[in-house]
């Protein structure tokens, strides 16, 4: 295999990873605030949103290297793929930062939810505390 | 003649009937008998008249007897088909008659009217339950409205302290009807008018006991010595910092005093909750949120009466504001502890969830404090700045101004920052940073009421940090580069002048800033004012910078080239960076909001600049290398005839290496300047320029072309290549015309065809793609083979 082919396909796992990495980062972010967890998890979203970050230089970096070789493949056809396929990674990084977008908007409403959900476990306890107070009496 | 009349008589005789033959032999005895004739006759017309009238009568008869008949049928037809239908019932059934008849019929009319009788029923049940229930109700709220009376009446009458005693029967009675009303608002939800009628009594009644559960509380306080005396806080003991201690009457409250106390207070707090569940179930459906909670009673009559104590102090610091929250973050840390040990039982005790006494306590005192501010101080601040603004005399004066405002701020955030230390020591929540409950315990929240102060503030940080900026950016020593930018896989760095850390340091300042502003709206306005036109202001230097260069030398000296470079590196960096920033979660939120109009993240327009400024400058430097080049190809590309010549010379023309080495040398001093992705942008843009110069100079400009001239050609190129292999493994890739050009002129004349440049299959076979046909044509006509 061409040299310059191997590096490309090699580019293509890269990309592959990195995207699903990325995808992993940005569920768990959005689940930050439902579990009801929310010191744990507002404590956890800063790492999670650092490496969320690194995905999307890696992201970058990857096209950049991909549009330079692209027009380096040996064969016409060739270049037509490797800059179609640039083409579609341009489209994935569109999506996946507005992916991040409407995360960070869910995630003010969930930790807030998480805030009220801790208040009502509360006022359960404390029912379930004047239940068990009557039934002693 | 005789014997003719003869037969005639005797067939009319034969034909003739029997009674007419007796009739005529009784009237024709002898031939004497013949005269009567026509009394015979006469008499025969007579019996036919008769007989005719006879025939009449009975035709009547028969008519009136027929239908008579006909209604007979029907009558017995009906009486048959009932027995009928009867003996099928019976056979069916095998009844024995007529009394289970009767019975089913009573049954089926007992059925038909049963839906409407039990309707009738449910009804007056309905009316019956709905009477027992307003009756019920009536008398609850004529005990609730007895214990008022009484109360006030009490009050009147004598000065015994019952107070305690009435609010809580009262709230007794409030509550019990308040599960009724819970009840029937779940189970009779159609009973509005009853419900609504009734609260609007409770409600009156309310209005009377709240008002005068406070006072009693007010009353009580005041016999406690609340508020304390802040005497101790003076201007000498704040100065020196010797912290005189503020006695705390709720920690030395005894005996009496503090079960009065505590069952005023849990009095007030059942109120509270009443009215919580109140409004809870009258707002039952709409989307309220948060709009529920209020503050909580009792800490309100805490705060209230010892923030107007130490309003009195703060009016004497009107020039002294670190005094102003210096006694305020005092009061609210010495009293703290109290609303945990003191207070937070009965809170419990009363079950009212979801109240912490500190966080009310910390948040009342904060929200006086920010009320103060707002109406006293910040007013004041305006008014300097706007004379200051006005003045002739505006240089120190406004400097002055702008400090003090700037000063007031940084007092703000140092306060809220103690504050929210408290509240972490307790171990309350407030990672969980929502706006409302963030403003509750900010002095900040004033910008959140007034946007203009936000703007005013975001404006002097502006022009504070744009002036130091500017002094930095004059300095030309911090347009070298000194520092490494972020590390990255595909740039070991950006080489960004010295300058970009002093715009990074002063933006990440003005962020910081930001962060404590306890609303994502407002601190996404105040970036947009503050930090978005540093950039744009670092943007408009850089630009003027390189318009100087090129306008000195047009980019050919090399200095002008470092300059744009430089500017160049800049932009790409701050590219980067404003990018990354918006990938933080702390950007990310902003981007939802409508403020921002456009679509995109806050930087989204100062980083498209960014862009295309860095576009705009690699492009002319691009162009400015290739028109050196053009300039030193003039001589090679004006030499048609060596494409003809024996090669018995070098091996790559003399004037060609003469341009490759401009060129070389150019693009070698940039890759040491520019950052690496520009840098391949610049080299990209010089090899496509090239790719067409050479075409245009050699391929189509009708020069002949020897076996010779295209192994000369090969050779020159490969040199061309050569030296763009340094940038990338297959340099061919970006020279598609040259290449093309080169292989079409390799074809061996055996393979060429008769019109084969206009076969698109031939030409995509031998690699072909690139080129026009007009081109193709004029080459392979071009092409001379050897004789």
């Amino acid at each position: 295999m061409d040299g310059i082919t191997q590096a490309v396909e090699n580019l293509k796992k890269e990309w592959g990873q990195a995207v699903s990495q990325l995808d992993e980062n940005i569920t768990a972010i959005e689940s930050c605030g439902k579990t009801g967890k929310g010191i744990e998890e507002a404590n956890s979203l800063p790492r999670l949103n650092g490496s969320a970050q690194d995905a999307l230089q890696l992201l970058k970096s990857l096209q950049f290297q991909l549009d330079l070789l692209a027009q380096q493949l040996p064969t016409f056809d060739e270049v037509q793929s490797g800059q179609a396929t640039l083409k579609s990674w341009d489209e994935q990084y569109k999506k996946t930062k507005a992916g991040m977008t409407s995360v960070a908007e869910s995630i003010t409403e969930s930790l807030r939810r998480s805030r009220q959900m801790m208040v009502q476990e509360v006022e359960r306890s404390a029912s379930t505390l004047a239940t068990f107070g009557i039934h002693f009496h | 003649m005789e014997a003719a009349a003869q037969p005639h008589p005797l067939q009319l005789f034969q034909d003739m009937d029997p009674g007419v033959r007796r009739f005529l032999d009784a009237r024709f005895r002898s031939a004497a008998d013949l005269a009567t004739a026509s009394d015979v006759e006469a008499e025969i017309r007579g019996h036919c008249a008769e007989l005719e009238a006879s025939i009449y009568d009975l035709y009547v008869r028969l008519q009136e007897t027929a239908a008579a008949y006909s209604s007979c049928c029907e009558v017995a037809g009906s009486a048959l088909r009932g027995v009928r239908g009867r003996l099928g019932a019976l056979k069916a059934s095998g009844s024995t008659g007529a009394g289970e008849e009767v019975e089913v019929r009573t049954e089926q009319m007992q059925f038909e009217q049963l839906p409407a009788l039990a309707s009738e029923v449910a009804r007056v049940e309905m009316v019956r339950e709905y009477a027992e229930m307003a009756l019920k109700l009536d008398s609850l709220v004529g005990d609730i409205e007895d214990a008022v009376s009484s109360s006030v009446t009490g009050k009147l009458k004598s000065r015994v302290d019952n107070s305690e005693e009435t609010h809580h029967v009262a709230i007794g009675y409030l509550k019990s009807i308040e599960d009724l009303l819970a009840s029937v608002a779940v189970t009779r939800p159609q009973w509005t008018r009853l419900l609504s009628s009734v609260d609007h009594r409770v409600d009156r009644s309310l209005a009377i006991l709240r008002p005068q559960a406070i006072v009693d509380h007010r009353s009580l306080l005041s016999s406690l010595g609340w508020p304390p005396s802040l005497a101790g806080s003076k201007f000498s003991s704040i100065n020196s910092g010797k912290q005189a201690e503020i006695v705390n009457p709720l920690f030395v409250m005894r005996g009496d005093l503090k079960s009065k106390y505590s069952e005023s207070f849990l009095a007030l707090c059942n109120l509270q909750g009443l009215q919580k569940r109140r409004k809870a179930r009258q707002l039952k459906g709409h989307c309220v949120g948060n709009q529920l909670r209020q503050p909580l009673w009792v800490i309100e009559e805490l705060v209230n009466p010892i923030s107007t104590a130490a309003q009195r102090h703060f009016s004497k610091w009107a020039e002294k504001p670190e005094f102003v929250f210096a006694l305020a973050y005092k009061i609210i840390r010495d009293f703290v502890d109290s609303m945990d040990e003191i207070l937070q039982p009965l809170v419990d005790k009363a079950n009212l969830i979801g109240y912490s006494c500190r966080e009310e306590w910390i948040s009342g005192m904060v929200i006086a404090l920010s009320t103060y501010l707002a109406k006293e101080i910040f007013p004041k601040q305006i008014e300097v700045l706007q004379e200051s603004s006005s003045s002739s005399d505006s240089g120190s004066t406004a400097y002055q101004a702008r400090v003090s405002w700037l000063s007031l701020v940084d007092l703000m955030i140092s306060f809220d920052k103690r504050i929210q230390d408290l509240i972490l020591s307790a171990g309350l929540l407030l990672t969980v940073k929502d706006d409302d409950s963030w403003q509750r315990i900010s002095v900040l929240c004033v910008f959140c009421d007034r946007p203009d102060w936000l703007q005013v503030w975001a404006e002097i940080e502006r022009q504070e940090s744009l002036n130091k900026l500017r002094s930095a950016m004059d300095l030309e020593k911090n347009w070298s580069t000194g520092i490494r930018g972020t590390m990255l896989e595909y740039s070991d760095d950006y080489k960004a002048p010295v300058i970009t850390s002093v715009v990074h340091h002063t933006l990440s300042l003005l962020i910081d800033r930001a962060r404590p502003i306890p609303s994502i709206t407002l601190r996404a306005e105040f970036i947009s004012m503050s930090a978005a036109p540093i950039i744009s202001e670092f943007l408009g230097y850089m630009l003027r910078r390189c318009q100087e260069a090129e306008g000195l030398t047009a980019l050919a000296d090399d200095n002008a080239v470092l300059k744009v470079s430089q500017s160049i590196n800049a932009a790409r960096y701050f590219e980067s960076t404003l990018a990354e920033w918006c990938e933080d979660v702390f950007f990310l939120e902003m981007e939802n909001l409508t403020v921002n109009g456009e679509s995109g993240c806050i930087f989204q327009q100062e980083i498209n600049h960014l862009k295309e400024f860095r576009v705009e400058w690699t492009d002319k430097i691009s162009t400015v290398i290739l028109r050196g080049f053009d300039a030193r190809s003039r001589d090679y590309l004006k030499n048609k005839r060596q494409w003809l010549e024996k090669s018995d010379g070098p091996a790559v023309s003399r004037t060609f290496i003469e341009s490759l080495d401009y060129m070389q040398e150019q693009l070698s001093k940039l890759q040491g300047g520019l950052n690496t992705v520009d840098f391949v942008t610049v080299w990209r843009g010089v090899a496509s320029g090239v790719d067409q110069l050479l075409f245009a100079g050699i391929f189509t400009s009708g020069t002949k072309v020897s076996s010779d001239g295209v192994e000369r050609l090969q050779g020159d190129l490969s040199v061309l290549f050569a030296i763009f292999s340094a940038w990338c493994l297959r340099p061919e890739g970006f020279f598609p015309r040259l290449s093309e050009g080169l292989r079409l002129l390799k074809i061996d004349e055996q393979q060429l065809r008769e019109g084969a440049f206009k076969d698109k299959n031939w030409l995509r076979e031998h690699g072909i793609r690139h080129l026009a046909a007009a081109d193709t044509e004029r080459i392979i006509k071009n092409r001379v083979y050897d004789a």
